[in-house]
């Protein structure tokens, strides 16, 4: 009897299932989007325009992309007769999820940031040999790309949880949702400064002018520098493997 | 072996479409599940194969529960439904892609299989027809060689060469060893073939017996007078007479109908049982 929760040689296969049934889709996308950036690029190449092309693009690709490509992963539960399928298919819901999660997380990313990079060799050969100007150097490595990265990687478990999760237009419900839980947990930390701070207030919402104009350096530093970075510890290393242990369990009721 | 002990299921909370259900289901036999439209033989087939879970009882599929799910479970059965999806893939493909999930897969069989049912493995699977599309799966279940193979309505859509071919490929693979259900309301299709039978109406078992069992104890026969019949179970009318089916009184053998066999234990239900029970207890 093998593992019944992981197995080399089984994962190895429903990986590859994974990846071959879903090119086909994928690669016409992939396509599509860098046609659309060639064209793009040709347009502000022409006008000498736009330097950082690609520190803009770049994220739009790979965030956007990623995100839509991550909400469609666990489409095939919604429908009746692919249910049945993936749900006969002999792995465990360990390896289903894994694999879907490697497949849209680290396997979009490298796959991603691999063909952006090879199109920006090509268009900046094009925009230099044409029209006689470069656009700056992509590198995955340097500059903020490295922060756009370790944002996709943090934010989308969040996307992967919806597609578990919501039925029919994962992407637009899990923005929604989104949306929501930042506006009811700005309620909260408004109503908990308002209830802590209560004597720098001199209205519900007006703050006092001397407190205004007095800021606490302590304060200020703490929210710059201490708070960032806990902010980015917590979403790494306990927010999103919370979201992705919920994301498992998700899986495993939508399987019952 | 499959044991079905105390079942209970319904998609609604309120109507159960299973109630205190058992079934037992031995090795080395093609099983015919038949029944009326919503009898319930989908869902059964799925209960078994643990796409659904039961509310109450308990299912045991050689010793494995099917609602855990379990891939050693998983990689030993193999459910052929009556409406699928297909990859965008060429069956030489699906089969380099599935094949390795199903240790006891014999690819030689699957060429044969395909060969045999006139498919191409370059063809692309979803370019094919619905009843080519049936062959491929038809012809990669029966080599998986699982211990458990369902087929649910297996010959919808397979034309009539078709259908004989799968009687005789799906007889031919049979073992000591192996559990076939096959559920069909087509039951003309599946002559011959299953045996045993078990008849499905309103999520009960009304009838669950070895053909063997069934010659001995009913008699068909065609008639062409009505008054010719006698004390029938069940008689329709056919071109030229009727077609009944009586209690066997002397003995003799008859050619089982089971279009005929099912309409008689579907209306004449407590006749039909009394007599099972009655000779079953005498045996």
């Amino acid at each position: 009897m093998r593992n019944k929760y992981l197995n080399g040689s089984r994962f190895l296969q429903l990986f590859k299932v994974e990846f071959i049934s879903g090119y086909r889709n994928f690669f016409i996308a992939t396509l599509a989007t860098f046609a659309f950036l060639m064209f793009l690029i040709i347009i502000m190449a022409k006008d000498h325009d736009f330097e950082d092309f690609h520190g803009i693009w770049y994220p739009i690709v790979l965030l956007g992309g990623g995100y839509l490509f991550t909400s469609s992963i666990f489409s095939e539960l919604n429908r009746e007769h692919s249910r049945m399928t993936y749900l006969s298919l002999p792995a465990s819901a360990f390896e289903k999820y894994t694999s879907k999660f490697l497949i849209t997380n680290f396997g979009y990313l490298i796959f991603t940031t691999l063909v952006y990079w090879l199109f920006t060799i090509l268009s900046n050969a094009i925009s230099e040999a044409y029209f006689n100007f470069s656009f700056q150097q992509f590198n995955p490595f340097r500059e903020h790309y490295p922060i756009i990265i370790l944002i996709y990687i943090t934010t989308h478990s969040i996307f992967f949880l919806g597609s578990i999760a919501f039925n029919r237009f994962a992407v637009f419900k899990t923005f929604l949702s989104i949306l929501v839980t930042y506006l009811i947990l700005a309620v909260i930390l408004y109503l908990g400064v308002r209830i802590i701070f209560y004597n720098i207030f001199d209205g519900f919402f007006h703050v006092r002018q001397d407190v205004l104009y007095r800021p606490n350096d302590q304060l200020i530093h703490f929210l710059e520098h201490s708070l960032a970075k806990i902010s980015i510890y917590i979403s790494c290393f306990i927010i999103t493997p919370l979201i992705l242990a919920a994301g498992y369990f998700k899986l495993k009721e939508r399987e019952a | 072996m499959i044991k079905i002990n105390d079942l209970s299921f319904g998609y609604k909370k309120r109507k159960q479409l299973f109630q205190s259900l058992d079934l037992e289901v031995a090795p080395g036999n093609i099983y015919g599940l038949l029944g009326k439209n919503g009898a319930g033989k989908t869902t059964l087939l799925k209960l078994i194969s643990g796409l659904l879970f039961p509310k109450n009882g308990a299912i045991n599929v050689m010793d494995f529960g099917p609602q855990d799910r379990l891939p050693d479970f998983l990689a030993d059965i193999y459910l052929i439904p009556e409406e699928f999806d297909v990859p965008s893939i060429s069956i030489n493909a699906f089969h380099k892609l599935y094949a390795p999930f199903y240790p006891k897969f014999n690819s030689n069989f699957f060429d044969t299989y395909l060969s045999e049912f006139e498919i191409d493995k370059t063809w692309k699977m979803n370019k094919l027809s619905y009843g080519q599309k049936k062959k491929v799966l038809l012809s990669f279940g029966m080599a998986t060689n699982v211990s458990l193979l369902l087929l649910d309505e297996p010959t919808n859509g397979l034309d009539i060469p078709s259908k004989t071919l799968f009687r005789k490929l799906l007889a031919s693979s049979i073992t000591d060893e192996r559990i076939f259900i096959i559920s069909t309301h087509q039951v003309r299709d599946v002559t011959n073939l299953i045996d045993p039978i078990i008849i499905l109406e309103d999520g009960k078992i009304l009838f669950h017996e070895f053909l063997e069992s069934v010659t001995q104890k009913l008699y068909f026969q065609t008639y062409f007078q009505e008054n010719e019949i006698g004390e029938v179970l069940y008689n329709e009318r056919v071109p030229g007479g009727y077609l009944a089916v009586t209690e066997n009184l002397n003995g003799y053998d008859s050619e089982v109908d089971l279009e005929i066999l099912f309409n008689a234990v579907v209306n004449n239900k407590e006749k039909i049982q009394k007599l099972f029970k009655k000779e079953a207890h005498h045996a």
